[in-house]
């Protein structure tokens, strides 16, 4: 078991050093030249002259070979030196860090959120599937899918905070402002999230094992809650990993109507921005994160469920 | 049972982190601070050509020369300016002028600070046509220009110029935070969410009634305005334009809109790889597209629209004999000139349609309407348009290789009061800036000689005679002037619209 845990976290590490690559050579196998580029978007960009670059390019070891750039660049990253923005000027490990930070924050608690009011809507549906409860909450889901953010987030800001006064329309630091955020972020993903789980739980209830239990006595309920949930929870942790990822990259008009400082956002400023350190950090932190949650979710349904312990 | 734990830990340390201050309620604005909201963050620990714009709009620094409400020089640090000789300027200093860390304002800290500006700015070099600064004594300072230089004491108008104290650099001579001598004193800057000012007591001039101003940075335009009308703002800026409607009609709120510096145009290339290379076509497009439309149709009437390169509201800009005008008819006889021939509604040559390629970019509020309006009115004279909206570095790019007909851009043209910033910056055949390869030994002349020049009719006949020749030789489309709109509470009393589009001048606005 051990060495199996060993070796997915090696891979884990093989992955997030291909990506590491990639992202150092992509930026720098861009059409132009590098130095040029670099230094241009330092100077709200006014075209530097030659010799400006070529100062530029031998004082940050530009001329060398491309591995001996990325292992220097590697190092760096590995004591936490990230680079300092273009733009603001500051090491990027600092404004990663509140980014990072925020978005864990608005991740974790979305997340639990969604959690908590799909798991139960999904396993009722699929207890009582064709009813009346069943699509009702079938079209509660679509809607939570498929509304859109912006509009709903504005809605949600008018009538919270405009009409009632309760909470402030955006920013961050206390627990009124991540209100808002979290329900728009968890009222989409528990659309998605509860008819998965109802899905999932409709195709185990059709199993032989839940005729043999039904056979055995156990009243219904008792068979979904003992026997159907727990063989589909893999899949949902699964899923609700992927979903918990999103959150990273995904929320940017989110983050942007309630001025919340997540890592989406950090990444779209820094692309329009061209701030390049920023947006390899990005690329790193996000790539990274994906990975880190799967490992997550893979060891945690090892632990969950000895028969995957194997093929973890 | 080890997973909940784990989990519960992990919530217990992330609210512990992040929720130790109690909630805020959502109206809260106290009585002596003034809370803005802003569209872009400020940035006060960067000093770059752009974000230190921010340093002079909020006061924290001066400039040693200020512009009055109709962008003329008035005192700022310095109090009188003189040319000694056509290459020299001297610049007298205001009296018992402090920086924030409590050194004194005098010659050698001018001299200190304008020389890191030129060495962290290459931008600044440009501008300022410096050769040299001496501190002649403890409140004179000396500037020697590389030519005779009139247009000095109105370039140090502009932000980047700003006058910092030696505590703003470290050792290594690199910015640290704006120290300055402005009546806002730089305090707190909260990464992505505020910066804030608070009231410097021992300030020259007149001191602000308020005690604070907070920066708050709300990056979406509807949040923004929503901020203001949940009363946790006071003041907001860049609103779109339907709330700008909706927001005059409201008793509760104050609108305040001023044609200010600043101009929307299409600057075309004029080099060999665009159509646009012959000047028949560049008039023709000039006369072809309706700029009150654009305004009306676009930009629900927030704008002026613009028939020529200095907006009229500055009577010291000078301007062309003639102006733009919708004339169809024009357009079509220099088209016919230039060999293109009308059919079925379309300027067709050698079988195929007048084209052009339109770049823009999107990330200011009012540009993607403004282009896609001049494209739709081309069109209907029967002039194709291919639009591409990239981001300002994206079209940048395209730009400078030449693979465009018209890029549509904003510029601040009046932003230092003097003619001389962007007709040399923007069109003159050696500038840095100038992507157009529109090339005019004439103006090149005229912009050189108009730099100068002491105000006098000397002046405008050089300058109106380089409007003339931009006027004919039409490198550029102009198309709407900048109305700069603001909205505020309606107990905010006393502020006005500076023209220059950075200065907010917040030193007299009370609550």
């Amino acid at each position: 078991m051990a060495s199996r845990v060993t070796a997915r976290i090696t891979h884990a590490l093989i992955l997030l050093f291909i990506v590491s690559v990639v992202g150092f050579a992509l930026l720098r196998l861009m059409p132009g030249d590098f130095a040029e580029i670099l230094l241009m978007a330092q100077m709200d960009g006014t075209l530097p002259d030659a010799n400006q670059v070529a100062r530029y390019a031998d004082q940050n070891g530009l001329n060398d070979p491309l591995p001996q750039q990325y292992l220097r660049w590697l190092f760096a990253l590995l004591q936490g030196d990230l680079g300092k923005s273009f733009i603001s000027n500051e090491p990027i490990i600092s404004d990663i860090t509140l980014r990072m930070g925020q978005s864990l924050l608005l991740a974790v608690l979305s997340m639990s959120l969604a959690l908590i009011i799909a798991v139960p809507i999904g396993i009722v549906c699929a207890r009582y599937p064709g009813s009346r409860i069943d699509r009702i909450a079938g079209m509660i889901s679509v809607i939570g899918m498929s509304i859109p953010n912006f509009w709903y987030s504005l809605l949600l800001a008018l009538l919270f905070s405009l009409v009632l006064g309760w909470l402030p329309t955006g920013g961050h630091g206390t627990w009124a402002h991540a209100v808002l955020p979290t329900l728009v972020i968890a009222t989409s993903i528990a659309g998605v999230l509860s008819r998965y789980v109802r899905g999932s739980l409709l195709e185990e209830l059709s199993k032989p094992y839940i005729r043999t239990a039904k056979a055995k006595g156990l009243s219904r309920l008792r068979t979904v809650l003992r026997h159907a949930v727990p063989n589909t929870a893999p899949g949902i942790l699964t899923f609700s990993g992927m979903q918990f990822a999103r959150i990273f990259d995904g929320m940017i008009i989110v983050e942007t109507l309630f001025a919340w400082p997540g890592l989406g956002r950090f990444l779209v400023e820094s692309l329009l921005n061209r701030d390049y350190p920023a947006i390899q950090a990005c690329f790193l932190l996000i790539a990274g994160s994906y990975i880190l949650v799967n490992l997550i979710v893979d060891l945690c349904i090892a632990f969950y469920d000895p028969r995957t312990r194997e093929i973890v | 049972m080890i997973k909940k734990t784990l989990l519960g830990a992990a919530f217990a340390a992330l609210a512990m982190g992040s929720f130790t201050l109690a909630p805020q309620p959502a109206q809260a604005t106290e009585d002596n601070t003034l809370v803005i909201g802003t569209m872009w963050e400020s940035m006060p620990l960067a000093m770059k050509p752009r974000r230190s714009r921010f340093f002079n709009e909020s006061e924290i620094l001066d400039t040693l020369v200020k512009l009055d409400y109709d962008l003329k020089t008035i005192p700022g640090l310095a109090t009188e300016w003189d040319r000694v000789s056509p290459t020299v300027w001297q610049f007298k200093l205001r009296e018992n002028v402090v920086f924030h860390d409590g050194t004194k304002l005098d010659a050698e800290a001018v001299k200190f600070s304008l020389e890191r500006v030129i060495d962290l700015l290459p931008y600044a070099a440009d501008l300022l046509n410096i050769k040299s600064i001496k501190a002649v004594s403890p409140l004179v300072v000396e500037i020697e220009n590389t030519e005779p230089f009139a247009a000095l004491p109105n370039q140090l108008s502009d932000a980047i110029t700003v006058v910092y104290a030696k505590s703003s650099f470290d050792e290594a001579g690199e910015f640290v935070k704006p120290v300055g001598t402005g009546p806002w004193k730089f305090e707190e800057y909260k990464k992505q969410d505020r910066t804030i000012v608070t009231r410097f007591d021992e300030y020259w001039g007149e001191k602000p009634a308020l005690e604070k101003v907070v920066y708050r940075y709300i990056p979406d335009h509807n949040s923004r305005t929503l901020a203001l009308e949940a009363g946790e703002i006071d003041f907001v800026t860049n609103m779109l334009p339907s709330d700008v409607k909706r927001l005059s009609e409201d008793e509760d709120f104050k609108v305040y809109a001023e044609p200010t510096s600043g101009l929307y145009y299409g600057a075309f290339n004029a080099g060999e790889k665009s159509v646009l290379s012959d000047v028949r076509i560049r008039r023709a497009v000039n006369a072809l597209v309706d700029r009150d439309l654009i305004v009306k149709g676009a930009l629900d009437d927030v704008g002026e629209p613009a028939w020529e390169f200095f907006a009229p509201t500055f009577d010291w800009a000078p301007q062309a004999d003639e102006k733009y005008t919708l004339d169809p008819e024009l357009a079509a006889s220099l088209l016919s000139d230039a060999g293109y021939e009308k059919t079925d509604g379309k300027w067709m040559k050698d079988g195929e349609q007048l084209t052009l390629r339109i770049l823009s970019y999107s990330s200011r509020t009012e540009m993607p309407m403004i282009t896609e309006a001049m494209a739709a009115l081309l069109n209907e004279q029967g002039i194709a348009t291919e639009v591409g909206m990239y981001t300002w570095g994206g079209m940048l790019d395209l730009v400078k290789q030449g693979e465009y007909d018209v890029s549509v851009v904003f510029w601040t043209p009046e932003m230092t009061g003097h003619p001389d910033l962007h007709l040399k910056s923007q069109f003159h055949s050696k500038a840095g800036l100038n992507y157009q390869f529109w090339a005019n030994a004439e103006f090149d002349a005229a912009v050189d000689k108009g730099r100068t020049l002491d105000p006098g009719t000397e002046q405008v006949a050089t300058y109106t005679k380089a409007m003339n020749i931009l006027h004919d030789e039409a490198p550029i489309i102009p198309l709407v002037h900048k109305v700069f709109v603001v909205a505020s509470t309606k107990d905010l009393k006393n502020y006005r619209i500076h023209p220059s589009g950075f200065f907010f001048d917040f030193k007299s606005v009370s609550k």
